[in-house]
């Protein structure tokens, strides 16, 4: 409980964004986890449209628009608040984003190299692809499957994980970090393997200066 | 509690709407069109014009036509020096970081301040309507506009006297329209696919009753009707034999050619065949039919530029086509059956058609202004930036830090390391797009960020917050974490107006407004003045038996007073001689009115008296 910043009064910001004496909201304390931020229980195996319907009660109750005519300090709150209830929103309606904030919150580092085999793996299959327009599309199929098969591990970890209470286990999580670098690795391929990434703005449009 | 008003600032036309007891209305002129056009003229005699005034002007005069202005907002010389169609501006030299156009009189206008003067007429409009002033505005941008274009819409608001409640996105604002108080549309996914005068956004929106939420947006703010017209119009200028890239052909050859093409346009969206009648003198005249077939080969190049946003969309939004529960067209473009064929190919379904695609983005901005100074109205907009926002980093990478279709507003940070031993500054450079390289995205603002206390490379570490308003708008901090206080940073926007610019400009335009004011204060006594002289005049010949030699005189003297003053620039001087006639002549008025009275008696039969 902390003291509302207008009348004093005990208040559950987390929960109950408005003070419940004098309905000022309430800023969001440090720390509070994205899950909480949209009121929703910790783990991996969250319905996609419980996180849409509880992005958007949470945007009822704390968009700046709502406090269009509310004083400088509570529309400033309204902003600080949803950008936390947008970043919260960005991250958990994504299973891959989702999975990488579950093994980051184990206190495990993601950003470390991936084992040079993998890389070397990809780069023959990049390598592969310039041999012929066929060739191309049969590795796009191929990559797609693969990391198809390495989200449903993905899955399959964080859901026995998350039975077994072990979400914040480290070391019980390392394995799905390996999990994680491996699908993101797949998606860049793929990515790269369609000529999706790095794509012009738009044609009209020159941007370069 | 005075209102605000929702303006769509279009690149051919412009609307301003207001909500009145609960509903919103699209304000008309005194000729009751809504659409005001944005356009310019600016003539010979040094006088300028706005809307529809301009547009006839340069029919007829001499002078510099301004078309088009939004195209230029938060662009600089180079990227209009390379700009497509026809060139009937001319720049002024200067900073890359603002477009200047030279007009008559050698003044040098930004798009900025010709937006804001479009801005101000639409204002004039809605305070006529209103019988009160209007000082705040949801101004629309397009939702693929970039922070400079954005930031640009605001300052034009500014200088036109406007407080902007939001920058609203015209796809979502048109979605808004379109959903409000319409059980049938209230819940679902939908697409609104935007082409306008000079814009084409599509953003795709889930609906769930009065929460409009965008799912994803993608678009080109180089892509609209204009560019079917500069297509058509060049094609005429070469069937004329007039080669118009040299700069010898007078603006009134090009603006003739841009009206004729956009003409036959319009006629080509019910007929299939039209007749094409281009005559310039001493050129060969062009006279000839033009099908719909032949025009749609013609613009298909240019139509075929709104696939790739459409795929990013829907991609983006992580939906297939099959998914959308309907698909929204706004913006007059789309009245186009090649637009409209295009857009059933891509969505792979009949698109939903709304009676005024012109209206309805003035409309959801009226909606929302009114939600936003205290109207009673269950809905909410949650929208999201269209570009990637990141930093520059070592070897001209781009680092991402708020990824495109992130909702507003949002907050990021990003972490840096310095290089060098003992280095105390960091230079941070902000960008926008969804390139990797620093050389293909928009540079948005350079910083210095000093103080850095000295120690080893790699142990100083600056930390970047990215903070993205409402209106999509970027604000950047940095902090040096060893210290904790955040350090004194120098932003210099890329493009675009300083903010001691915009006050400055805002301090001159009040001065003007003054001046402005008083010349039209005493146009109107003029023309008050003018209307009495002749109402006299007439009654005089009619009745002027009625008065003796002293009347009379007395009348007359008051009437050559007044006649003198007239010429004369004191209104004051002029509005009491008004009003010394009408008391001279208040007796006058009444016997006319008796002898009047008696004559209709005189010629009427007995019966009616009875």
């Amino acid at each position: 409980m902390t003291a509302c910043w207008n009348c004093q009064q005990p208040t559950d910001p987390v929960a109950t964004p408005r003070c419940a004496s004098c309905n000022k909201l309430q800023p969001l304390p440090a720390g509070v986890s994205h899950f909480a931020v949209l009121g929703l229980p910790e783990g991996y195996g969250v319905d996609v449209s419980a996180v849409d319907a509880a992005y958007r009660q949470k945007s009822l109750q704390v968009h700046p628009d709502r406090f269009a005519r509310a004083e400088p300090k509570e529309r400033r709150i309204a902003a600080e608040r949803t950008a936390a209830v947008n970043a919260a929103y960005s991250v958990l309606k994504h299973p891959f984003l989702r999975a990488a904030y579950l093994v980051e919150r184990a206190g495990v580092k993601l950003d470390e190299k991936p084992d040079p085999m993998l890389l070397m793996e990809l780069m023959e299959t990049r390598e592969a692809a310039e041999e012929s327009d066929s060739r191309r599309a049969a590795l796009v199929e191929k990559t797609r499957a693969e990391k198809e098969t390495f989200m449903t591990t993905l899955s399959a970890q964080l859901e026995t994980l998350q039975r077994e209470g072990r979400l914040h286990d480290k070391a019980a999580m390392a394995p799905v970090a390996s999990t994680l670098i491996r699908v993101k690795y797949l998606g860049r391929l793929l990515d790269d393997l369609m000529g999706v990434r790095d794509e012009a703005l738009t044609p009209g449009m020159s941007l370069a200066h | 509690m005075a209102r605000a008003v929702g303006i769509d600032l279009g690149t051919t036309y412009s609307l301003v709407a207001v909500v009145e007891n609960g509903q919103p209305r699209v304000l008309p002129d005194e000729r009751g069109e809504t659409r005001f056009p944005s356009a310019l003229f600016c003539g010979r005699n040094g006088r300028d014009s706005l809307g529809w005034d301009a547009i006839r002007r340069a029919r007829d005069e001499e002078g510099d036509l301004l078309l088009s202005v939004k195209r230029f907002m938060g662009k600089g010389t180079s990227w209009a020096k390379g700009a497509s169609g026809l060139k009937t501006w001319k720049l002024a030299e200067g900073e890359d970081r603002l477009v200047r156009f030279v007009v008559e009189g050698g003044r040098a206008l930004s798009p900025i301040e010709i937006s804001a003067k479009y801005l101000a007429a639409l204002k004039q409009r809605a305070e006529a309507h209103l019988k009160e002033p209007v000082k705040q505005a949801v101004i629309t941008v397009p939702a693929y506009f970039d922070d400079a274009q954005r930031q640009a819409t605001k300052d034009a608001g500014r200088l036109a006297g406007l407080e902007v409640l939001r920058l609203l996105a015209e796809p979502t604002a048109a979605a808004v329209a379109y959903g409000i108080g319409k059980p049938e549309h209230d819940h679902g996914r939908y697409v609104v696919f935007d082409l306008g005068g000079g814009t084409f956004d599509v953003s795709v929106l889930a609906f769930e009753r009065g929460v409009f939420q965008v799912l994803s947006t993608s678009g080109d703010t180089a892509l609209g009707g204009d560019d079917f017209d500069h297509a058509l119009a060049e094609q005429l200028l070469r069937e004329a034999g007039i080669q118009h890239n040299d700069g010898n052909v007078p603006n009134a050859v090009l603006y003739q050619a841009r009206a004729t093409a956009k003409a036959l346009k319009e006629q080509l969206t019910d007929a299939e065949r039209v007749t094409v009648d281009f005559t310039v003198p001493g050129a060969r005249p062009v006279k000839r039919e033009l099908t719909r077939d032949e025009y749609h080969a013609l613009i298909a190049p240019i139509l075929q530029r709104c696939m790739g946003p459409c795929q990013n969309a829907l991609k983006d939004a992580g939906l297939k086509a099959s998914e959308l529960s309907g698909v929204i067209l706004v913006g007059g473009s789309t009245r186009m059956p090649a637009v409209r064929q295009l857009a059933r190919e891509v969505f792979g379904r009949e698109p939903l058609l709304d009676a005024h695609p012109d209206e309805v983005v003035a409309v959801g901005a009226a909606l929302q202004a009114d939600l936003l100074t205290g109207g009673d109205r269950d809905m909410l907009l949650l929208d999201v930036t269209p570009l990637s926002l990141g930093l520059e980093t070592m070897g001209g990478v781009v680092e991402k830090v708020i990824p495109r279709n992130t909702a507003i507003p949002a907050k990021a940070m990003a972490t840096f390391t310095t290089f060098a031993e003992n280095q105390t500054a960091m230079d941070i450079h902000v960008v926008q797009g969804e390139r990797e390289r620093v050389q293909d995205v928009k540079s948005l603002a350079r910083f210095k960020l000093r103080g850095i206390p000295p120690m080893a490379a790699g142990l100083g570490r600056v930390e970047v917050t990215f903070a993205l308003d409402a209106d999509g708008l970027l604000t950047v901090t940095a902090r040096e974490q060893m210290t904790g206080a955040t350090q004194s940073v120098e932003v210099k926007p890329s493009y675009g107006l300083t903010d001691e610019e915009v006050e400055r400009m805002l301090m001159d335009s009040l001065e003007h407004a003054e001046a402005d004011m008083s010349e039209r204060l005493l146009i109107e006594e003029r023309v008050e003045a003018v209307r009495i002289v002749d109402a006299t005049e007439k009654a005089l010949e009619a009745d002027g038996s009625l008065l003796d030699p002293d009347e009379r005189k007395r009348i007359d003297d008051v009437m050559d007073r007044l006649r003198t003053a007239v010429h004369g620039q004191d209104r004051h001087l002029i509005h009491n001689l008004v009003e010394e006639l009408d008391k001279t002549t208040a007796d006058f008025a009444r016997r006319r009115m008796s002898r009047s009275i008696m004559e209709a008696m005189k010629n009427r039969p007995m019966t009616d008296f009875a």
